[in-house]
């Protein structure tokens, strides 16, 4: 991010004056806001003569050329009020302004004066290699009154020399001075004087003539900046320019992030990719978050305070996915150069999401490019992945992305598994891929189609049947795949009114079988999420939505009774008679929901909500009113913001425990009401801590107990909390060095039933804590390491055995259900990048090893045939992983 | 394998209809187990290997009985712990009178038994009912266990009887619960409660059906380096000795036919299963490389591959092979060889 802010002297008459005096920043968008980055000029017209910028990606900024005074608002002038307005300009490729929405509003009068004059400005259109294209612009419209130089002022005024451009360069990552920083201004006579900012990132020029300037500001590892100033002979023109580092992209975590909140604490995506023990997967990096447990062994899932992994939902572009990760975490669905965004909601999420009781992440992923075709190849141990896009030929106005990915450890896990006895015969592959078409209809629209899907599968045959259950033998066969279909439009339908919808039709597919057992189900979802967004004025903001989900089911299944929850082993399957079933289900839960964002005063952010879920499976209607809120106790640097949130979360019971033959009718969705109070604080620029304190309080949670008939039935008397308090220490990231710490403690406690004792819930983690930071060595060296420590999942102790006749195995006697702990979990994990840049493309090589020091962490016990010995099975041993990747 | 069995224990719990993210930790665990199948024995004795006390099956007549019916059960046991040919004195108890306890779960027992238990003293002709001593035991099916039992949707109706037993080479009483919670024990002439080398507890599920019958696997005889053995023959083969060890190659031969249909079993595109059936190699010594061994694939079908290496002991004298072949509805069938190694 770039800016440019300025200011006058600060000697005021209450003359009228009314005009803009600084630019702020930004080009977000040139058709492409993944790259395009341009500044605006403050300068009423701009000098012909100056060519375009070539760097970078040359593009060149729109620039003003017609300014419009806005009348000072007389209320203000009358008080003596000055003020900022910030407004996002949308230009089209003529240079008119076709839309000015207020970002900062100043109150007062200043933001409809500012818009009234903004929407007949006039710039020169922005152009991309040379021709004209649209881009969105923020523009700060200041409101000052004259200053009045007194006749004493005047007198005392020094005679030489006159320092009339002044100003500051500093970093837009963590907002700190940048030192070392060549400045570089040019006149209308081609004359160039350049300057090295100081240690404070400050920099000042002399007596220059009155007249435009441009103005370039070059540093190592930041992006060039190219903007132009209108010096005054006898006024001080002060700014500030903030450069963005090379290579910045826009993949953002929002950690911790209420929804609708006013700020945003964002990780880019060079932490993201540089995150040692993730090999780049900017999905696996939320496991490094606060609030997010580690999961056992290599199981990909997401363990959200306390919450169980199928409390989380996951969505990408809007549309809910049945999976994350590949083949248990190995990586992720989708890859991250796609992503635009990752929101991470770990708890006390919007009114637009429900059905859960633990968290959302919800992906967005980014719009191909249209400058050119680009293309990226990625080659590991794990996997191959690629990815091409640019403009779609022929067809204007419509860009494309295509991409796709392949394991290809079949080629070696297969041997190993053959070597273990197996006979495999589809040995375990997964792919991915993602077809990306967008346009944009009309400078205030957006369409997008997608379709994106993910398979892994696995068949082998075993000959060797189990020791602990000789049923669970034989051929064993497993596939999860989806594929999604969706469009999703957005348009701004005015300045006030924004329509968003999303609308996904697909295929999920989820087979397990072992022997004589098998579960398959085959999903037809459709679901359409659209949302109305209103903005009343400069103090609400109204959401309204729908969520709706349809979906024609199939299940066949041939098992066993599942065992329940917090119940005790029910010994080997052997030989019990599996129930089968072949049935269709139709699922259809649609809700509705409000949320207003309201800003009583400009230090506080109040956003209630209600949501209204209808579930047909079991015909009932659940509302979640909740409330989240923000203070800026300080708003200046350092800053203090208290936060908090309380709120109502609902999940429908599974269709397996609701609808005959294995459910029970006439249950209620499972409850929890999320608190939460935390606080966030500047420690220095470029250093914030934030700490939060949580409780979930959940009941009516879905277990089963023994009927009067002797069967089980499902009932609605579970009961459970989770509380806890997390922490994220994290140093921005800077030109040399990002970092965090995060810790989180927490306890997570579930009563089954009401006769049974409360117990730790299984995925209760006591202390959580990750370091992890990355240094940038130059000449394309990066180093990076994550130390994680975290309290051992709970175990239950296995007392003794019974002799199972049917199976000639053993049935486990458990003690007290997750009473004690495995050991404590610890492991460093270390990575070195290396890049190389050519003209055309660069090549990037990595080599990211987990567990360093080979720490044999416990994950579990492997006990002997009749539980009287055990020994522990520790994790994943030291996993080194060589990439190498090529971009164009 | 365990983790195989939590996967699918986990995959039976019907996650989220519509998330499949806990089946990306079946794959884990798949792996995961995959992986560790090469180490994770390492450093128990192997169950094959027969040095303590075991029972090694419990075979019934009928291992469908009808309601109505007596079934005959007869226990497979070793003492491990004794020479070959003179084993301890062995207390063998059989516990009998649980019927369709909920959720057909054995420790569900427990309630209707203390009560059965708490009326012998009003009707002690319930003991002869409840227990029994020794190698066999005959339980009689209730009449009504069907009718007694509350259907469950998408299974064939069914009754469940369940009989408990203990092999004791000591002296089996009442006692308070120990750290396995059992109210009875095991316990040597000192007193001492004896642990699970000498003392195994355990139970055996008997299925009846209206219409369904099951018979055991037919268990030829035993095979050894690709000959049939005459159960009435002792065969000599050379130990195993620090200049020479040569495996032997064993093989459960079993009789194809016996992998019965597993009536009103279809697998999800509709063909008809099979019994699956698996086979359990034990040694009083020496060293059984693989056990157990798939016999029949439900879906797949008969496995001739399902032998297994055996090293011979070092030391002379008379042993025991044994392979105790099961089938997945409570059928069970064994051989017992005696070889001598020289």
């Amino acid at each position: 991010m770039q800016s440019t802010a300025r200011s006058k002297p600060t000697h005021f008459s209450r003359r009228r004056m009314a005009r803009s005096t600084g630019i702020f920043l930004i080009a977000l968008g040139l058709n492409h806001p993944t790259n395009a980055m341009a500044q605006t000029s403050p300068a009423p017209r701009s000098d012909e003569s100056n060519p375009p910028s070539s760097e970078p990606s040359n593009v060149v900024a729109p620039r003003l050329e017609q300014f419009v005074s806005a009348p000072y608002p007389p209320e203000a002038q009358k008080k003596g009020i000055e003020g900022n307005v910030v407004l996002q300009l949308d230009i089209s490729d003529t240079g008119q302004v076709s839309r000015a929405v207020v970002v900062n509003p100043a109150g007062h009068g200043f933001d409809e004066a500012a818009t009234e004059a903004a929407l007949r400005f006039r710039f020169s259109p922005a152009q991309r290699d040379g021709k004209p294209v649209a881009a969105r612009i923020l523009y700060r419209y200041n409101f000052t009154l004259q200053p009045v130089a007194a006749p004493s002022d005047v007198a005392a005024q020094e005679p030489t020399p006159l320092r009339n451009l002044s100003g500051q360069v500093r970093t837009s990552e963590g907002d700190v001075p940048l030192a070392g920083a060549l400045v570089t201004i040019r006149g209308s006579d081609g004359a160039e004087h350049e300057i090295t900012t100081g240690e404070d990132g400050r920099w000042a020029f002399e007596d220059l003539a009155a007249g435009v300037y441009s103005v370039r500001v070059q540093a190592p590892g930041f992006e060039a900046l190219e903007v132009q100033e209108q010096v005054d002979a006898d006024a001080l023109t002060e700014v500030v320019y903030r450069v963005v580092t090379q290579g910045v992209l826009e993949v953002l975590i929002q950690g911790k992030r209420p929804a609708r909140e006013v700020t945003k604490r964002t990780v880019e995506k060079r932490e993201i990719e540089k995150i040692p023990g993730t090999s780049g997967d900017a999905l696996r990096s939320i496991q490094n978050f606060p609030g997010v447990a580690r999961p056992p062994g290599i199981a990909g899932m997401l363990i959200v305070r306390g919450s169980s992994p199928g409390d989380t939902d996951v969505f990408i572009d809007g549309t809910l996915v049945p999976l994350i990760y590949h083949f248990g975490g190995l990586s992720s669905v989708v890859p991250t150069e796609l992503l635009e965004r990752i929101d991470f909601y770990p708890g006390n999420f919007s009114v637009q999401y429900g059905r859960v009781l633990g968290g959302i992440v919800d992906v967005g992923i980014r719009s191909p490019k249209s400058d050119g075709y680009h293309g990226m190849v990625q080659v590991d141990l794990i996997d191959t992945r690629a990815l091409l896009e640019g403009p779609v030929p022929f067809v204007d106005g419509w860009s494309f992305a295509i991409a796709g990915r392949r394991s290809w450890f079949d080629a070696w896990l297969g041997p190993v598994l053959r070597e273990a006895g197996a006979s495999v015969t589809a040995a375990p592959v997964y792919y991915d891929y993602q077809v990306i078409a967008e346009t944009k209809p009309t400078a205030r629209s957006s369409l997008r189609f997608g379709f994106l899907g993910s398979d892994d599968r696995l068949e082998i045959l075993t000959r060797e049947a189990s020791e602990v259950d000789p049923i669970l033998s034989g051929n064993i066969r497993m596939q999860t795949s989806f594929w999604n279909l969706f469009g999703r439009y957005e348009n701004d339908l005015s300045d006030a009114i924004r329509l968003t919808s999303v609308t996904a039709w697909g295929s999920q597919i989820l087979e397990f079988g072992v022997g004589t057992l098998y579960f398959e189900l085959t999903n037809y979802p459709f679901t359409n999420r659209t949302e109305v967004t209103y903005r009343t004025g400069a103090r609400a903001t109204v959401h309204a939505g729908v969520d709706l989900l349809w979906s024609e089911a199939q299940v066949k299944a041939l098992v066993p009774q599942p065992p329940r929850a917090g119940e005790p082993d029910p010994g080997p399957f052997a030989s019990k008679p599996p129930m089968a079933t072949a049935q269709d289900f139709t699922i259809f839960r649609p809700a509705g929901y409000v949320e207003i964002e309201l800003t009583p005063q400009e230090r506080l952010k109040l956003v209630p909500g209600m949501r209204a879920d209808y579930a047909r499976d079991i015909e009932a209607w659940d509302l979640s009113p909740r409330l989240n809120a923000r203070y800026a106790l300080i708003q200046e640097y350092p800053s203090t913001t208290l936060k908090g949130g309380i709120g109502l979360f609902h999940r429908p019971p599974e269709l397996n425990e609701s609808s005959p033959p294995f459910g029970t009718p006439g249950l209620r969705s499972n409850r929890s009401i999320h608190y939460s109070l935390g606080v966030e604080q500047d420690i220095s620029r470029k250093v914030d801590v934030s700490v939060e304190g949580f409780f979930k309080r959940q009941d009516l949670l879905v277990g089963a107990a023994p009927s009067e008939t002797g069967l089980f039935e499902y009932n609605n008397l579970g009961r459970g909390y989770v509380i806890g308090s997390e922490m994220l220490l994290r140093y921005k990231p800077d030109e040399r060095f990002f970092g965090w710490i995060a810790y989180t403690l927490s306890r997570a406690v579930i009563r089954d039933q009401p006769d049974r004792e409360a117990r730790l819930a299984n995925f209760d983690q006591t202390h959580i804590l990750t370091a992890l930071g990355s240094y940038k060595l130059g000449r394309g060296w990066e180093f990076g390491a994550r130390f994680r420590l975290v309290s051992g999942n709970p175990e239950t102790p296995i007392v003794g055995s019974l002799y199972n006749a049917n199976s000639g195995s053993y049935a486990p006697l458990e003690g007290t259900i997750n009473s004690r702990r495995v050991e404590p979990f610890h492991q460093l994990d270390l990575r070195v990048d290396k890049m190389w840049k050519f003209e055309a493309w660069k090549l990037s090589a990595y080599l990211d090893v987990q567990n360093v020091y080979y720490s044999q962490s416990v994950e579990g016990y492997q006990y002997n045939f009749n539980y009287t010995q055990r020994t522990a099975v520790t994790g994943l041993p030291i996993i080194p992983s060589i990439g190498l990747r090529g971009d164009f | 394998m365990g983790s195989a069995k939590q996967a699918i224990a986990k995959q039976a719990r019907f996650p989220r209809w519509m998330r499949y993210a806990l089946t990306a930790s079946v794959w884990g665990s798949l792996l995961g187990g995959g992986i560790a199948v090469t180490g994770c024995e390492e450093g128990f004795d192997p169950p094959s290997k027969l040095n303590t006390l075991r029972v090694l099956g419990v075979q019934a007549d009928k291992p469908y009985p009808k309601p109505g019916e007596t079934v005959e059960l007869r226990m497979l046991w070793h003492d491990g712990k004794s020479p070959v040919d003179a084993p301890r004195p062995v207390q063998i108890v059989w516990i009998g009178g649980c019927f369709n306890p909920a959720g057909d779960l054995y420790y569900l027992c427990y309630p209707q038994m203390a009560e059965k238990l708490s009326q012998i003293e009003k009707d002690p002709s319930l003991i002869d009912k409840l227990f029994g001593f020794g190698d066999t035991f005959s339980l009689d099916i209730p009449a009504d266990i069907i009718a007694n039992r509350p259907a469950v949707p998408g299974a064939e109706p069914y009754g469940l009887s369940y009989v408990f037993f203990a092999a004791c080479a000591g002296q089996l009483a009442p006692s308070e619960p120990g750290d396995d919670g059992l109210p009875f024990g095991c316990f040597d002439e000192t007193g001492r409660r004896l642990g699970a080398d000498d003392f195994v507890p355990g139970y055996f599920g008997l299925y009846s059906f209206a219409d369904r019958t099951n018979d055991n696997p037919i268990v030829v005889g035993l095979m050894i380096n690709g000959h049939l053995i005459d159960p009435s023959q002792e065969p000599s083969f050379p130990r195993c000795t620090k200049g020479a060890c040569h495996d032997l190659q064993l093989r459960a031969v079993v009789d194809p036919e016996s992998a019965e249909t597993n009536t009103g079993l279809v697998d999800s595109d509709g063909r008809v299963l099979s019994e699956q059936m698996w086979v359990e190699y034990l040694a009083t010594a020496g060293k059984i490389e693989r056990s157990p061994r798939l016999v029949n694939d439900a879906s797949k079908g008969f496995n001739e591959d399902n032998g297994t290496a055996y090293e011979p002991p070092s030391e002379v004298g008379k042993q025991y092979l044994f392979a105790v072949v099961r089938d997945n509805r409570g059928g069970v069938a064994w051989v017992k060889q005696g070889v001598w190694f020289e």
